[in-house]
């Protein structure tokens, strides 16, 4: 559909669930004008509901066969969550603790609370912007045609001055990567920071990622380590290809960790604290392939051998992630006040 | 007026008003001069105008993704409004009028609520010569002029929009929608709006039509019941002989034939592409489905799009819906579009034409037979 694809590769085995990805992109994006509700970015706790709550649940994307699929649009209520406050004031009054709306739900709502009994309990955390698919639901269900994908690089924006907020992108989107605006009717979602992009800088969320994992590039760029994670190394994997939208964000899938404990409480040797299971729900088949070289690439590297593919896992400088191409000569980033 | 011109013009008018007294009946609301416009859906003088009711389909020629709104289509959608229409200087003042179940009003505070809405479609141009445009928002050779409110705590927002084809509708004036007038009555739950339509100096016989939006059926854009086109006959004016003919066709004894021999018909040709209640053997989206034409659908329209298909070329549903999965990907692994799901071919100039094939050898009984069936495709069936 485009000439050039922008991608995002994230390394699920470096996120430290932070969150400081969210709130960059927060404070850039999504801070006013009936946005608030919005993130364009979010981390959640994998296994778990995530957001908007059970959003693997709603729909959208395209069947086998390349057909648009039926989706839900998810309520802000009871879905996305609003946020709610406590009776700070009336506590020093012997009042009981409690929230002043009934909590439902939020952008981290169940964070950290994973699956498992202990001491086998395990959870990762699975960052998510919006994938700029290369087959989008979002611009495949639009009856006014109002999303378009950029030639140059791929990125998926809303004609906001097309759209009229009738929210099908909304139901399309397997990912519930598009939001609307109540206050503005219209449908609106993560820019991949393309005012950004068109200066020479990474978006937001990966340029301040605490964890290092985010790597951004075209993914023709054969010297770019998008391009040779996603291509040569074949080591990062679309989330939920079976949605049919092909995905632009490849996730480097979580290495199990720890082993499984017995009853003695012994480590099983060879055991996986992560489901496989799991991560091929998530990930598709591909991940045990994914995960077996990984897993021998670690293997040989604690022999000394060199490994190309841990230098790059490794990102020793983190300018070295982002490809692209040169700021526009006198560009200085504006300041904000 | 003279006892003497009243006779004049009988006489004169006599062999079409005969013919067209059926249309006159069911497809015509008469105007009513009124000395100015009524100040809102309140105003006493509306008491004084007859309405007539038009009955409604929801919009299912083509299926949208709302799961939700998808499964409110298979409950009865069917449903009237009643139109009146005021003359006043410049303008048609009209008030349409719709039962519904519960207020649902825009928000600003949730993501998945829909508000109820309202809006009359008039034809750019129209008169002697001239055809319908399409039904849903027009088409590129006969665009259409749009106003829509939807409803608010306070009212209404009132938008005035043009559009050449299902998807095109574009805003005009302001961008922020201005008040309009939109008043729920909450003891006989129904809605009432009205709209004002800016009238030229000539025009006698105006076609509008008609469609309402019920925010608990998740019903926004596309996801609507509509009307098929009918007119306002502007008072003191006489409309033209021959346009009220090629309006007309279809509504005397005489023009239509025998449903049951169409129907034997239709669903010989017709349903390898279509749905036709009962019916739904194409792929869904494969070709505008059929299922309630009889409600939206003109007569003439029904037969000029056997005859010549390419008369009007609907641009359809957007065409990403669809992807070949056995072609290649591109080098960013996306598939082209199947354009099998296409309503039409482009040629080299550009030119659209219907994929559907030409019926022009039918005799004239044959269509008459097939646009009897499909005028009795009510939007009663379910969805097949
Ligand atoms: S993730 Fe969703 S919003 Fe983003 S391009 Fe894909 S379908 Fe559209
Ligand atoms: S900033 Fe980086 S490490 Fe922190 S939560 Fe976001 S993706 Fe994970």
């Amino acid at each position: 559909m485009s000439k050039r694809q922008l991608a995002m590769v994230m390394d699920l085995n470096k996120c430290i669930g932070c969150q400081t990805c969210t709130v960059a992109c927060k404070t850039q994006w999504t801070n006013r004008n009936g946005r608030e509700g919005m993130y364009w970015n979010n981390v959640e706790t994998k296994p778990g509901m995530g957001f908007p709550k059970k959003w693997e649940e709603q729909g959208g994307g395209f069947d086998a066969n390349g057909n648009l699929n039926e989706g839900v649009v998810p309520s802000r209520y009871n879905d996305y969550g609003v946020p709610w406050d406590y009776n700070a004031a009336e506590i020093m009054k012997a009042a009981e603790f409690k929230a002043q709306t009934e909590p439902r739900g939020g952008p981290n709502w169940d964070e950290d609370v994973g699956a498992g009994d202990f001491p086998n309990s395990y959870f990762f955390y699975l960052p998510r912007i919006c994938n700029h698919c290369s087959n989008p639901s979002c611009l495949a269900a639009c009856p006014r045609e109002a999303i378009f994908k950029r030639d140059q690089d791929g990125i998926v924006l809303v004609d906001l001055a097309r759209c009229e907020g009738n929210r099908m992108c909304i139901a399309a989107c397997p990912y519930k990567k598009i939001y609307f605006n109540p206050k503005l009717s219209k449908s609106e979602k993560c820019i991949f920071c393309f005012p950004r992009i068109e200066q020479g800088l990474p978006p937001a969320c990966a340029d301040q990622c605490v964890g290092r994992i985010r790597f951004v590039g075209y993914l023709d760029d054969v010297d770019g380590q998008v391009h040779k994670l996603v291509n040569v190394h074949k080591v990062a994997l679309p989330l939920h290809p079976e949605y049919g939208t092909q995905a632009n964000v490849y996730y480097v899938p979580p290495m199990s960790g720890p082993r499984r404990f017995d009853k003695t409480g012994k480590p099983i040797e060879g055991s996986e604290r992560i489901p496989r299971a799991y991560l091929e729900s998530l990930f598709g088949p591909a991940v045990h392939d994914v995960l077996e070289r990984m897993n021998a690439e670690v293997e040989k590297r604690k022999t000394g051998a060199p490994s190309e593919l841990l230098d790059l896992l490794i990102a020793y400088k983190h300018s070295d992630m982002f490809r692209l191409g040169k700021p526009r000569p006198g560009f200085k980033l504006p300041v904000m006040k | 007026m003279s006892a003497r011109l009243i006779a004049l013009l009988v006489v004169a008018l006599a062999p079409g008003a005969w013919a067209s007294d059926a249309f006159f009946a069911t497809e015509v609301v008469d105007a009513v001069a009124l000395p100015q416009a009524p100040s809102g859906v309140a105003d006493p003088a509306w008491a004084r105008v007859p309405g007539k009711a038009f009955t409604l389909a929801p919009q299912r020629t083509l299926r949208l993704n709302d799961k939700l709104a998808n499964e409110a289509l298979a409950a009865p959608g069917v449903s009237e409004v009643l139109v009146r229409a005021a003359h006043v200087g410049p303008a048609l003042v009209v008030l349409l009028e719709w039962s519904d179940g519960a207020a649902d009003l825009v928000r600003d505070d949730e993501v998945n609520t829909y508000a109820d809405s309202a809006a009359v479609q008039v034809p750019v141009s129209f008169g002697p010569g001239l055809r319908l445009p399409a039904i849903s928002m027009g088409d590129e050779a006969q665009p259409v002029r749009l106003w829509l409110q939807r409803a608010t705590k306070t009212g209404s927002q009132l938008s005035a929009l043009m559009a050449a084809g299902f998807g095109s509708s574009t805003r005009q004036g302001p961008a922020t929608p201005r008040e309009g007038t939109m008043a729920w009555e909450a003891a006989a739950r129904r809605w009432r709006a009205q709209f004002s339509v800016p009238l030229d100096a000539k025009a006698a016989l105006v076609p509008m039509s008609f469609a309402v939006w019920d925010g608990a059926r998740q019903e926004r854009a596309g996801n609507k019941r509509l009307s098929s086109w009918r007119f306002v006959r502007v008072p003191g004016r006489t409309p033209d002989a021959a346009y009220v003919k090629a309006m007309a066709w279809g509504f005397s004894p005489g023009d239509l034939g025998d449903p049951q021999k169409g129907k034997v018909l239709a669903e010989a040709v017709c349903v390898s592409c279509h749905h036709l209640p009962g019916r739904a053997i194409a792929p869904v989206g494969l070709a505008p489905s059929l299922v309630d034409i009889g409600v939206i659908a003109t007569p003439g329209y029904l037969r000029e799009s056997i005859v010549s298909p390419s008369e009007v070329v609907l641009y359809g549903p957007n065409p990403n819906q669809h992807y070949d999965k056995s072609q290649a990907r591109d080098p960013n692994g996306a598939y082209p579009n199947n354009d099998g799901f296409r309503w039409f071919t482009v040629g080299a100039d550009g030119k659209r034409t219907s994929k559907m094939p030409s019926f022009a050898g039918f005799s004239a009984e044959q269509l008459g037979d097939f646009v009897a069936y499909l005028k009795t495709l009510d939007g009663k069936g379910s969805t097949p």
